[in-house]
């Protein structure tokens, strides 16, 4: 028993991980197009919980049918939010910081606007899945986790094939080193980026059934997006690799930290490290390791 | 004959309405969290102070004037129930406040109301947040519900003297000032009564994974996990347990009242809390039924105590004859024998909290919440 500690430790790490990881590839893409943090990704991903939460409820179905709605919702809501809030603003090349502060001020208003519609209720799902935990030689591995860990590793799997086997791939790493100079040469950049934020919103929409899931369905469920701000940050901004290597580290530094210092301090040291890969590794994991990142090298 | 009938009906009615309707209203304000993470717990309290207000209007208002309800959402926000109460205190001119059941902000009220000189009934547990020593209170904060410490006795009373604990746990967040304080009070009082504390864990607001400190608590093995929390961070973390196989007995006190166990289930089994109503009261079950009836859901704990501490309030109003703030305070202090849905309140002048309350244990099985009964903790 007291050996394992170590290893459920790090299973409880890897864990963590996998959640932080889904929310910050999503978070990641669109800063790897637009160069900004889009907060509202937290609000698609509690938006897409409650999507899902009514359907199967409704339409009394199981996983897949459920998840497959959350990521054509989610992906739709991206996009409208994209279309509504960020497209004016791109149309008259306003400065980044108003996208940013955008993103911030829709997460807020969809946030109240559902504790105005439903109060602060938690809504349950019903189990989607058998069991909720495997127990394995005096282990126990989470099986939400393990399914958003594996819904990860597909949803990587697919972007990595579209970004770089595809058209519309070519076109978003065209854009994502410059959004201005493929428009030149006729790139649809309004496609481009409504590509980039359904993919995006879709990965939200795989979080948001999961964290359902797991925690229930409230208003601030998309406040979890905060961790994986911490995670692309320390990834390397719009590093989609970083992000997950990130979000690893990130989850796992929590989980030792609570577990052999104190969960008091937990948050201060992400925060820590955050603001020492800032202060002195601005590219983050990815500069460190050498994936590409495309975006850190561009100044202010 | 039946005109006449209807003109004199008619000058009856209005002459005596006119005093009521024609008279400034009394304002009463009310600070409760509508948007963040205990709105449930603020909106059941709302219209418990609503459903209060609601009594006394129907039966021709207060001193002759209708009752005016100033409702306030402070988003969890410490620095927005400020502003709330200065607004409350300098420009609606209330008379008295019903405070939210957050000990965090009623701690950074208690100064401001001292200098605002607005009285605030309140329903937080922090013993601080009316007790500015333990011999003198807060001049205008009143709290009519148990405090942390009491709620933490109970809770290390009942583990070791009737479920025979000698191991135990806690995890709290400790950011949140009520959890602390029930966690101090757990601690202290269980290893003066010969227990062992084998874990002690601590987590942060907004965290949702709880498995590396649960998973340290299961390492020490412990007869029962103290897990003094608010609604979502109990549920989860009482959830993650479960799944992790640590099926001892877990005690909290009462964010474990409906609707724990419509929110995890099974899983709030083997689940013993310290509450501070007792469900199977008369008034509290005719209460629940106009709730139910008037909002089409069930009510939390504070619907009670948000009709409770109005009541308490305006009787205040009723034998200060006044409006005045002051003049509330002075009456607030006097309390007696002013009968509630939970209790027959009576304010201890140098606590500032109800006289004699006595928690009530609670055990969860298959679903269901017992009631085992009054429990006032072992003194040795």
């Amino acid at each position: 028993m007291v050996k394992c500690l170590l290893l459920q430790q790090i299973i409880n790490g890897l864990s963590l991980g996998s959640v932080y990881a889904l929310i910050a590839v999503g978070f990641a893409l669109v800063f790897s197009i637009l160069k900004f943090s889009n907060f509202s990704h937290g609000s698609v991903i509690m938006l897409s919980a409650y999507l899902g939460l009514w359907f199967s409820n409704n339409f009394n179905v199981g996983l897949l049918p459920t998840l497959l709605v959350c990521i054509l919702g989610g992906g739709t809501l991206a996009v409208i939010i994209e279309k509504i809030g960020f497209k004016p603003i791109r149309d008259k090349e306003g400065p980044l910081i108003y996208l940013f502060v955008v993103s911030i001020a829709i997460s807020m208003f969809l946030q109240y606007l559902m504790t105005a519609l439903l109060g602060g209720r938690f809504f349950i799902y019903k189990p989607l899945l058998k069991t909720s935990a495997w127990r394995v030689a005096g282990l126990t591995i989470p099986v939400v986790n393990l399914a958003m860990l594996g819904a990860s590793v597909i949803a990587l799997a697919i972007l990595l094939y579209v970004l770089y086997r595809t058209t519309i791939g070519i076109a978003i790493r065209a854009a994502s080193t410059d959004l201005f100079t493929p428009n030149l040469l006729g790139i649809n950049i309004d496609l481009v980026v409504s590509v980039t934020f359904f993919i995006s919103g879709a990965l939200a929409g795989i979080s948001g059934l999961f964290l359902g899931m797991s925690l229930n369905v409230y208003p601030q469920l998309g406040g979890l997006v905060m961790k994986a701000f911490i995670a692309t940050v320390i990834g390397g901004l719009g590093s989609l690799g970083g992000a997950v290597i990130a979000s690893f580290m990130l989850g796992l530094l929590e989980t030792m930290i609570t577990a052999y210092i104190g969960g008091a301090v937990t948050p201060m040291v992400s925060f820590a490290v955050m603001i020492l890969f800032l202060l002195f590794k601005p590219e983050g994991v990815a500069g460190l390791l050498g994936l590409s990142s495309g975006t850190t090298t561009q100044k202010l | 004959m039946k005109k006449s009938l209807l003109a004199v009906f008619l000058v009856v009615f209005l002459l005596g309405s006119l005093p009521v309707f024609a008279a400034e209203p009394i304002k009463i304000g009310v600070i409760v969290d509508l948007s963040a993470s205990t709105a449930l717990w603020g909106q059941s309290q709302a219209r418990g102070v609503e459903m209060a207000v609601e009594k006394y209007n129907e039966a021709g208002g207060l001193l002759g004037r209708p009752i005016e309800l100033k409702v306030y959402d402070f988003k969890l926000d410490v620095q927005e129930g400020i502003n709330a109460y200065q607004r409350l205190a300098n420009q609606d001119k209330v008379s008295v406040v019903i405070g939210a059941p957050v000990s965090n902000l009623n701690l950074a009220l208690a100064p401001i109301a001292d200098q605002l000189k607005v009285p605030i009934v309140g329903e937080a547990s922090d013993a601080r947040t009316t007790s500015k020593t333990p011999t003198e209170p807060w001049p205008y904060m009143f709290a009519s519900q148990l405090t942390c410490v009491d709620y933490g006795e109970a809770a290390a009373s009942y583990a070791i003297y009737e479920l025979g604990a000698a191991n135990l746990a806690v995890i709290n967040n400790k950011g949140n000032a009520w959890a602390d304080e029930i966690a101090e009070a757990f601690v202290k009082y269980a290893e003066a009564h010969g227990a062992k504390i084998v874990a002690r864990e601590a987590f942060n607001w907004g965290d949702t994974d709880f498995r590396s400190q649960l998973s340290n608590i299961q390492r020490r093995n412990p007869d029962a996990i103290l897990v003094p929390e608010y609604l979502q961070e109990a549920s989860q973390i009482t959830r993650q347990a479960r799944e992790m196989g640590i099926d001892v007995v877990i005690l909290g006190p009462n964010s474990f009242t409906p609707p724990m166990v419509e929110l995890i289930g099974d899983a709030a089994n083997n689940v013993y809390f310290v509450n501070n109503v007792a469900f199977d009261l008369p008034a509290v079950k005719e209460f629940t039924e106009a709730y139910v009836e008037k909002y089409g859901t069930d009510p939390t704990v504070n619907a009670f105590f948000g009709h409770d501490n109005t009541v308490i309030a305006l009787e205040a109003i009723r034998r200060a004859n006044s409006a005045d703030p002051k003049a509330i305070r002075d009456e607030l202090e006097k309390t007696e024998n002013v009968q509630g849905l939970i209790f027959n309140y009576t304010i201890d002048p140098v606590t500032h909290r109800t006289d004699g309350f006595i928690p009530t244990v609670i055990k969860i099985e298959d679903g269901e919440y017992i009631t085992v009964g009054l429990y006032e903790p072992v003194r040795q």
